[in-house]
């Protein structure tokens, strides 16, 4: 009996202090969130953005996309592949309804396809299935191992899991776009569920002159 | 006080409140709540019945097609569903894609579990049926058969091809 009433005083100590934890977290989520970046709606922007080391890739035409090629405009990474049957399109159909709605910022806003899957995304295939959903659409990748070391900067994992059969595979990859500054430096990320109002919202704010 | 449990108690509030806030692509409902069933008259007795059933359009160079579908289970039992073939695949198999820990994932799915006097929905960005090495592109518009094997029963329907552009 005093076991049991000892216990369920613990029960409801743990409950307020994890209900205080949480709040507090949500508190300082949303107190931290508005100082930084006005009223956002769906990303994360980071306090100070940070600086990415030059790179090579090469792109959907097969010529080399560096550091430099990020500067002089903001860019909106979505890392995929294009066996991806399901995530990949939604996410691409969902980004062509946010430059159709971005109207004239759409242009200050470049959307970089970054392929997980260099083994099979060749330039020509990474071409043909992103300008499928926008014309403006572009796309990068390169071999391991500078692909990993890239990824790693951007802060994108991903990771090859072998399918039903042999040499089938498919990838697991971050699920979070990346937005990068004109200066070439990762200004903010936005997670899943990605909504287009609070995109179109959060990217015509952040990208705003 | 433990702090471990404190800190999983913590952590499983913060997974509730966080689930309370998605919408999860993947739902299965109550048929009597759904004003989507097929078939609502259907008897107890009656089998698996299909709505909603559509291919998204491939992209150039994409490998691989997502189908979807609602199933709507008007028996007493849950069905299991553990194939899905169509003859202008060379291969079809259930996946799911979920979001975990920031990370995409796409996991094979063994058998579908459809509730007694109720669905599941097989949609963008949650259950779906991959299909591979299709003899013939298929365009929106296009229509093509899918065979679903649940155990002794099987139902085919007809999948409409939609753009990938919606």
């Amino acid at each position: 009996m005093a076991n049991a009433q000892a216990n369920a005083k613990r029960n409801a100590i743990l409950f307020l202090v994890g209900t205080i934890a949480v709040l507090a977290g949500l508190l300082l989520a949303m107190f931290t969130g508005e100082k930084q970046a006005g009223a956002i709606r769906a990303g994360t922007v980071l306090k100070h953005p940070r600086a990415l080391q030059p790179f090579t890739l090469t792109d959907m035409n097969g010529a080399p996309y560096t550091l430099e090629s990020m500067k002089g405009h903001w860019t909106l990474l979505f890392p995929g592949f294009t066996f991806c049957p399901d995530v990949c399109p939604t996410t691409l159909g969902m980004l062509r309804q946010v430059y159709a709605q971005l109207g004239d910022s759409a242009d200050d806003v470049q959307m970089l396809f970054l392929s997980v899957d260099p083994q099979r995304d060749t330039p020509e295939k990474m071409r043909q299935y992103v300008q499928y959903f926008d014309p403006r659409f572009f796309a990068a990748t390169t071999a391991e191992p500078e692909l990993q070391r890239v990824a790693q900067m951007l802060g994108v994992a991903y990771v090859k899991v072998p399918g039903s059969q042999d040499g089938n595979y498919t990838m697991d990859h971050s699920a979070a776009l990346v937005l990068l500054n004109p200066q070439g430096q990762i200004a903010a990320y936005f997670t899943p569920p990605h909504q287009v109002d609070a995109l179109v919202h959060d990217l015509k704010q952040l990208t705003a002159p | 006080m433990n702090p471990k449990t404190s800190l999983v108690f913590a952590l499983t509030l913060t997974a509730l409140l966080a689930s309370a806030c998605h919408s999860p692509a993947d739902s299965t409902t109550d048929t009597a709540a759904d004003p989507a069933v097929a078939n609502p008259s259907a008897d107890p007795g009656a089998g698996l019945t299909v709505s909603d059933a559509w291919i998204r359009e491939a992209p150039p160079a994409m490998q691989a097609m997502g189908g979807f579908v609602t199933l709507h289970n008007p028996a007493d039992q849950d069905i299991h569903c553990d194939s899905v073939s169509g003859t202008a695949f060379a291969r079809a198999e259930f996946h799911r894609s979920v979001h975990e820990d920031g990370m995409s994932r796409m996991l094979p799915v063994e058998e579908l579990v459809v509730p007694a006097h109720g669905t599941l929905a097989l949609q963008p960005g949650g259950y779906h049926i991959m299909l591979y090495g299709w003899s013939q592109p298929l365009a929106a518009g296009d229509r093509t058969t899918l065979t679903i094997s649940c155990g002794d029963q099987q139902v085919s329907a007809e999948f409409t091809v939609r753009s990938a552009l919606q």
